[in-house]
Parts: structure tokens; sequence; C-alpha cells
């Protein structure tokens, strides 16, 4: 059980850190680029990255969640 | 109107597929049918706003770096900021392409954004417990899978325009056979939000199931009156296969102890009452132990 939730946040901690590596490009790109209004970029990326953030979280949320459910399941079995 | 109403008011099927639960309220399946189009087509206009032309120039640019580094094409581009859009690739020995918003991908992707976001969700609270989670995986999927086929594409198309052929030739006949990505992307969907093919099939369930009631009930009006019952219309109901209804129909008719004459299947009438519970059930004639 323990090993499955030591798996289980190091997959969360890894997609939050894309995350951030992906929050990061952008912000590396956009002074770089040509166009007229390029920080649209950023005003249209940064939103989903938040809503993708909230997601990763509540993805964590349910995997706890439904661990709690196993481990009921299996007190109440024993 | 009225069908739909009828639609509203009639017990709600129930599709099991992988252990999940799908009930859809007719609702979301409206949401699903209006929203997803309508909002494919707004997003879809909002790349093509002029404020959002940093697309091209990554696009471009990503474009042209891989023309370079696989086929060492020296591959430039251009920006001029006049007319309806703004970035072009110079292909060497060949001339200029202008740049479009279509040649982003874009339209393929909003499309699936639209289906993905406005799919309906299972009634059932255990299948739809993920369903944000699923969502956004097949999202973030399709979506990069789509981006990257299509710079594929133009790798492709550009590479051939280089080396000689018209672009006439190559642009319209890559860009339709590269389209049949959108087949893996709604099979990978469907690993994914199976709500998506269940609420389309769902809604087949929906508009049949009156038809089926209503040839149930014209059933039993005829049996509770001559006791007898025409085949082909029994078959219907039974879901028999047309190539082997006729030896189907005979064992099924054996098995229940009626009889069959000619066009007609006779019921004993001391079995009619067990015939028409039998048939109103929810899965007609279908016994739970025998």
């Amino acid at each position: 059980m323990m090993e499955q939730i030591l798996i289980k946040k190091l997959f969360i901690w890894a997609i939050l850190s894309l995350n951030l590596i992906f929050a990061f490009i952008i912000g590396v790109t956009i002074p770089q680029l040509e166009t007229y209004n390029s920080q649209i970029f950023g005003y249209v990326m940064i939103p989903l990255l938040i809503i993708l953030n909230f997601i990763i979280v509540d993805r964590f949320h349910f995997y706890i969640v439904q661990l709690e459910e196993r481990e009921d399941k299996h007190d109440d079995e024993d | 109107m009225m069908k739909i109403k009828a639609i509203a008011k009639m017990k709600k099927p129930i599709i099991e597929y992988n252990e999940r639960k799908y009930v859809f309220s007719i609702k979301s399946l409206i949401i699903f049918a209006i929203g997803g189009p309508i909002s494919a087509y707004l997003v879809y206009l909002f790349f093509d706003l002029q404020l959002n032309y940093w697309l091209h120039e990554i696009v471009v640019k990503q474009t042209v770096y891989f023309l370079n580094l696989l086929f060492n094409m020296n591959a430039t581009i251009e920006y001029t900021p006049i007319g309806k859009y703004h970035w072009n690739f110079i292909v060497p020995g060949r001339g200029m392409i202008s740049f479009e918003t279509f040649c982003t991908g874009i339209q393929a992707i909003v499309i699936f954004v639209g289906v993905i976001l406005f799919t309906p969700h299972s009634q059932d609270k255990n299948t739809r417990r993920d369903i944000a989670w699923r969502k956004t995986k097949a999202l973030i999927i399709s979506s990069a899978i789509f981006y990257v086929v299509n710079i594929i594409r133009m790798l492709i198309q550009i590479e051939l325009y280089y080396i000689g052929y018209a672009w006439n030739d190559i642009h319209f006949s890559i860009s339709a056979a590269s389209s049949f990505i959108a087949v893996i992307i709604v099979l990978l969907t469907h690993r994914w939000i199976p709500e998506f093919i269940i609420s389309i099939i769902y809604v087949g369930t929906l508009v049949s199931e009156p038809i089926k009631l209503k040839r149930k009930e014209k059933v039993k009006e005829q049996v509770q009156i001559t006791n007898e019952v025409d085949i082909k219309t029994m078959g219907k109901i039974l879901r028999m296969d047309r190539k082997t209804f006729s030896q189907d129909m005979v064992t099924w008719a054996k098995d229940y102890e009626y009889a069959i004459e000619g066009e007609y299947l006779k019921v004993p009438p001391e079995k009619v009452p067990e015939f028409i519970k039998l048939l109103m059930q929810d899965k007609p004639f279908q016994r739970t132990s025998k």
C-alpha cells in the first residue's frame, strides 16, 4: 500500500513539474516572438495551465480518497 | 417537441460498458449536439484573430527549424505585417509559401476540444467520478498529436515542393491524407472518455425505445384478443438474426411450448398471462433461471 502511495505521489510530482517547465518555456518564448501582441501567448496559455494545475491536484485528491476507500474495505473484510 | 417530451418521461435506458454504467440526461445530450460545434467554431474564430498570430509564428519557426535540420534546406521565414496573414515560408529556388490559420492545424484541434468538453457525463456517480481527469488527458494528448502530425505534414509538403513537385499536386492530397489521424484520435478518445461514443449510441437507444414499446403493446393486444401473433414482429422483438430467423424462431417457440402455424405464433390460452409478463420485461423473454 505504501509503495502504491509513493508511486502516485511521484506521478503527481512529475506532472506538476512538467506543468511548471511548460510555464517557464512560455515565459522564455514570449520575448523571442516577433509578432505584435505576442504577450497574448501568455494570456491564453497561463489560464489553461492554472486549470491544469487544479485538475492535477484534484487527481491527487481522487487517489487519496480511492486508497482510503480500499483501506476501509480491507478493514471491513478483516 | 412532443417526441422529446415523451422521451424525457420514459424510463431511461442504462448502457453498461467495462463495468461502468452510462445514463445521460436529455439536456446534456442536447448541449453536446449544439455546444460542441458552436464552441469549436468560436474557438477557431478566436485563433483566427490577428492578436493570436503568435501561434502562426511558433508553428512557422518550428517547421523551418526541422526543415533545415532534417533536409538541410536553408529555408527561411518572412514576417510582413500587412494584409490578412503575416507569416511566409521562403523555400530556396522555389519561392514563397504563405501561411494561414488553417496551416496551424487548429481547426482539427478545436473540433476535438468542442467534442471532448461537451461530451455528456454519466448520471452514475462512480462513472463520472474521474471525468475531469479523463477529459483533460484526452484534450492534451489529442491536441499534441494533431500539432505534431500537422508539423510533419508541412515538413513533407515543403520538402516535396523543394525537390520539384507542383504545390497544387501535393498540398491538397497530403492535407487530406493526413486527416486519417482523426480516426486514431477518435479511438484514443474512446479509450479515455467512452462517454463520447456511448452518448451517440444512447441517443439511438432513446429514439428506438418508444418504437419497441409500441411494438410490444401491439403484440400484447393481439395476443389478448386472438391468442396469436405475427412471427416477423416477434422476431424483431426478440432481435433475431434475419439469416437464421426461421430456425431460431422454431427453437424458441419449442422452448416456450408455443406452436407455429404458417406466419403466426399460437400461444395456448393458459400461457397468455405468462407470455405477456415475459414480453413486457425490459429484456423480453429473458429468463433469470432455466
